[in-house]
């Protein structure tokens, strides 16, 4: 027997083009709700947005292809606030960016209001926040990369996936909070960019609160132990983390030096940080006459972990994924074979459903003819 | 919420309070270090009871050794003594607003109280490998019988099933395996990592709401559910659209901090000791306005290709501006007409310099009298904020309130526990 998906028969209208609000809208449809996507005449800007599958265009943005995936399009003139509020009344959730113009859904409306923003700060409110800029305002940007370079974005649009996954967050909290109390009016989530990127911190803002230490850039190396690092492999790079004694004991038997483990330059974290360029080349000799894969097979073993520096074509072909049947067709038309990730967790009680991005427009007709003239509220 | 509990905990500690959304729900919290402890806070900010059950050395030696990388930096002022287990700076962090049990689970009778623990709760959340549960004897299977309620999240670094399932993990491999280092370099095949390991949080975020999901689910069903959450997998979903560009064949991908549609984008040298600059250009109005900044009218008219093919002539250019100009100040003209650029914070900046909101700090008085302003929760949610922040617990801080008020054992039986090292409250000797 199937399980019915978490959110069947919740209508969720993404107003917003930010892509927080557009992965929040995705994982809200992968979950079973209906989302349908607000678009003007001329498209998403996400359809504007690479990366491309191929050439620039509408139909061809890879960006719009994954996060719009399992959402039907309406196209609706900005100006049309009729239809516009319909719509919003016709939903239980509602994603918006701020400052987009769009009217408010109105009195009786009792769903639930998602606003993404870029800083929740008061003075600077209506700062425009590209990704990059929240990297830098999130404090991630001043400690990545190296040192005697200028700090470096990490890999992917993490800010907006962090403020997204939070958005996601609140309104289930909200969802759950309800059915448990049985209480209902509307309530309204903010969800500012820079203020959730903030937060994805181990001990960057305590290193400051409680020893007044400026958490400098230092690499791919860690600030507390060592080995922790990038090595570089005959085939590419792999990925180690031995900063434990028994891991940096394990991995000096698997390089056949296992007295490596006694020697006191070597004997801890601290010592091990401070001969750090020694213990990097000792790993990198052994390393770099292995492949990828030979180094995280032999180390995996002897339980150290140890991963690869993976691309896009690594994890396509890796053997985890593969046998946890992770991926889903992308939807690419034209494209059949071209895939995409899958599901963020696994459960057995919760399907993630996927389906196309879809056309622009694809869904106008259909969903304007079952809309109330009175924009009456939901049930 | 469930049944058989003996009341609320929170209420009997006077921290109750109205309208969050996860009141009533109790968590018991077997994670250790990041991801997971990250997970269980944003369900306690968010009202849930949530237990730690700790063995007494999880958070580190009673002494600190002198040569041990710990001492760098966590403890309040480099002060170690005289209880370094509890003053912590990361582990603070992460666990405020929770309860604390020290448990030996590898002795019976630690087990049987676990046991009688996750009988009366909604949510069991662990980041061990894949291993551990099993061998306690706490695989899905005895959970779901002990208590059909229960909600069980699992979070394996490479998941459950599969070749890898026992590999180990931690956040500096899981970042890159996912995917993400091969996208963060100066130039293609020099890859990065970040240092916070974002896919550590990331995870953290997306275990809380998986297990809000399935508390949604369970209104539905009634019953409990199991969730493998792979790190892996949750954080290769961050390059999606990489991925799925990448199958196309005529893609290729900016490093160095450039962007494909917002050009130019980079980070650019202030004035001051390795202070910086992030500023793109979204759009063309925007373009225009960097053009009258810099004094280059002529360039106004250069649209996106041509402003891709002199990027290193643009970056000069505003290298040359800025470099004399104070990171926020040059900030705050870029965006006085229209463009995105933020300073690029230290640790100190975002605490000190005034541009995260007020409300993204909260002040929690902590154990050794101190009052320290932490990361708040960053999303609003209208009518359900928390008024009041509690410190992190002391380690076994609540063994007797959870074992007599919500499990019934007599003040002997706790007191044998002690006895028999089943219950501590301080690291071994």
């Amino acid at each position: 027997m199937s399980v019915a998906p978490l959110l069947q028969g919740v209508r969720v209208v993404e107003l917003g083009s930010s892509i927080p609000a557009a992965y929040c809208g995705k994982v809200l449809a992968e979950l079973g709700a209906d989302v349908i996507k607000v678009e003007p005449p001329a498209g998403d800007i996400l359809r504007e947005h690479g990366p491309f599958v191929d050439t620039p265009g509408t139909e061809n943005s890879a960006s719009f292809h994954y996060y719009a995936a399992g959402k039907r399009s309406v196209v609706v003139a900005p100006d049309d606030s009729d239809i516009i509020v319909r719509l919003q009344r016709s939903a239980s959730v509602i994603l918006t960016d701020a400052d987009d113009g769009y009217p408010d859904p109105g009195e009786g409306w009792d769903g639930i209001h998602a606003v993404f923003k870029g800083l929740a700060s008061t003075s600077r409110s209506g700062y425009v926040v590209s990704d990059i800029v929240a990297y830098a305002l999130g404090g991630y940007l001043y400690t990545d990369g190296a040192s005697e370079r200028e700090p470096l974005k990490g890999g992917g649009e993490q800010p907006e996936h962090a403020a997204a996954n939070y958005a996601i967050m609140a309104i289930l909290a909200a969802m759950l909070g309800r059915k448990r109390t049985g209480e209902s009016g509307r309530v309204e989530v903010e969800v500012p960019l820079v203020e959730c990127m903030a937060t994805m911190h181990w001990y960057s803002t305590v290193m400051w609160t409680y020893a007044g230490l400026v958490k400098q850039r230092i690499g791919n190396r860690l600030d507390i132990t060592h080995p922790v690092s990038l090595y570089r492999c005959s085939d590419g790079w792999v990925a180690i983390g031995a900063g434990g004694n028994d891991a940096w004991a394990m991995l000096a038997a698997a390089m056949g030096e296992p007295d490596l483990a006694s020697d006191p330059r070597f004997a801890n974290g601290a010592s091990r940080l401070a001969n750090a360029d020694e213990v990097d080349a000792i790993i990198t000799g052994f390393t770099s006459n292995l492949t990828r894969r030979e180094v995280m097979t032999l180390l995996q073993e002897l339980r150290v972990p140890c991963g690869l520096v993976s691309s896009p074509e690594d994890l396509l072909t890796d053997p985890q994924y593969e046998a946890r049947d992770y991926w889903r067709d992308a939807g690419v038309p034209g494209r059949p074979g071209v895939r995409a990730p899958g599901p963020p967790f696994r459960s057995a009680d919760l399907p993630f459903e996927s389906a196309p991005a879809p056309r622009l427009g694809a869904h106008t007709d259909v969903v304007l003819a079952t809309l109330s003239k009175q924009g009456e509220v939901h049930g | 919420m469930t049944g058989k509990a003996g009341g609320s905990l929170l209420e009997l500690l006077n921290r109750h309070e109205e309208g969050l959304p996860l009141n009533g729900v109790r968590v018991v919290d077997l994670t250790r270090v990041w991801a997971g402890p990250l997970a269980t806070r944003q369900l306690a900010d968010m009202g849930a009871e949530v237990i730690r059950v700790e063995h007494r050395d999880s958070r580190g030696p009673a002494e600190v050794p002198p040569d041990s990388g710990l001492r760098l930096g966590i403890f309040p002022g480099g002060e170690w003594r005289p209880d370094p287990w509890n003053r912590q700076a990361a582990f603070n962090k992460l666990n405020r607003n929770k309860l604390s049990v020290c448990l030996d689970v590898g002795k019976p009778e630690g087990k049987a109280v676990l046991r009688d623990l996750l009988a009366v709760s909604d949510v069991v959340i662990e980041n061990f490998s894949s291993r551990v549960m099993p061998n306690w004897g706490l695989g899905w299977e005895t959970l779901h019988e002990l208590n059909p309620r229960l909600v069980y999240l699992s979070m394996p670094g490479f998941g459950g099933s599969g070749p890898y399932r026992d590999f180990v993990a931690n956040g500096a491999v899981i970042e890159p395996h996912s995917g993400l280092s091969a996208f963060m370099a100066y130039e293609p095949e020099q890859p990065y990592r970040t240092q916070a390991t974002f896919s550590d949080p990331l995870v953290g975020v997306v275990a809380a709401w998986a297990a809000v999901a399935a508390l949604l689910k369970r209104e539905q069903s009634g019953e409990g559910c199991h969730i493998d959450l792979a790190h892996t997998e949750t954080t290769t979903r961050v390059i999606g659209a990489e991925i799925i560009a990448a199958q196309g064949g005529g893609w290729t991908p900016t490093f160095a901090n450039r962007n494909e549609v917002f050009v130019p984008q980079g980070v650019y040298r202030c004035q001051g000791d390795d202070e910086w600059l992030a500023l793109s250009v979204t759009n063309d109005a925007a373009w225009r306005a960097l053009c009258e900044l810099l004094g280059r009218s002529d360039w106004k008219g250069l649209d996106r290709d041509a402003r891709r093919s002199l990027h290193d002539e643009i970056d000069a250019a505003i290298t040359a501006w800025a470099s004399s100009r104070e990171k926020v100040q040059a900030m705050d003209l870029l965006q006085a007409a229209g463009i995105a650029a933020g300073a690029v914070l230290k640790n100190c900046d975002m605490v000190d310099a005034g541009i995260l909101a007020d409300s993204f700090f909260v002040d929690i008085e902590e154990s050794w009298g101190e009052t320290v302003p932490y990361p708040a929760f960053p999303v609003g949610i209208s009518g359900a904020s928390r008024r009041q922040w509690w410190r992190s617990p002391r380690l076994g801080e609540h063994n007797d309130l959870v074992l007599t008020r919500l499990l019934g054992r007599t003040e002997d039986d706790v007191a044998a526990l002690y006895q028999a090292g089943v219950l501590a409250s301080e690291p071994s000797a």
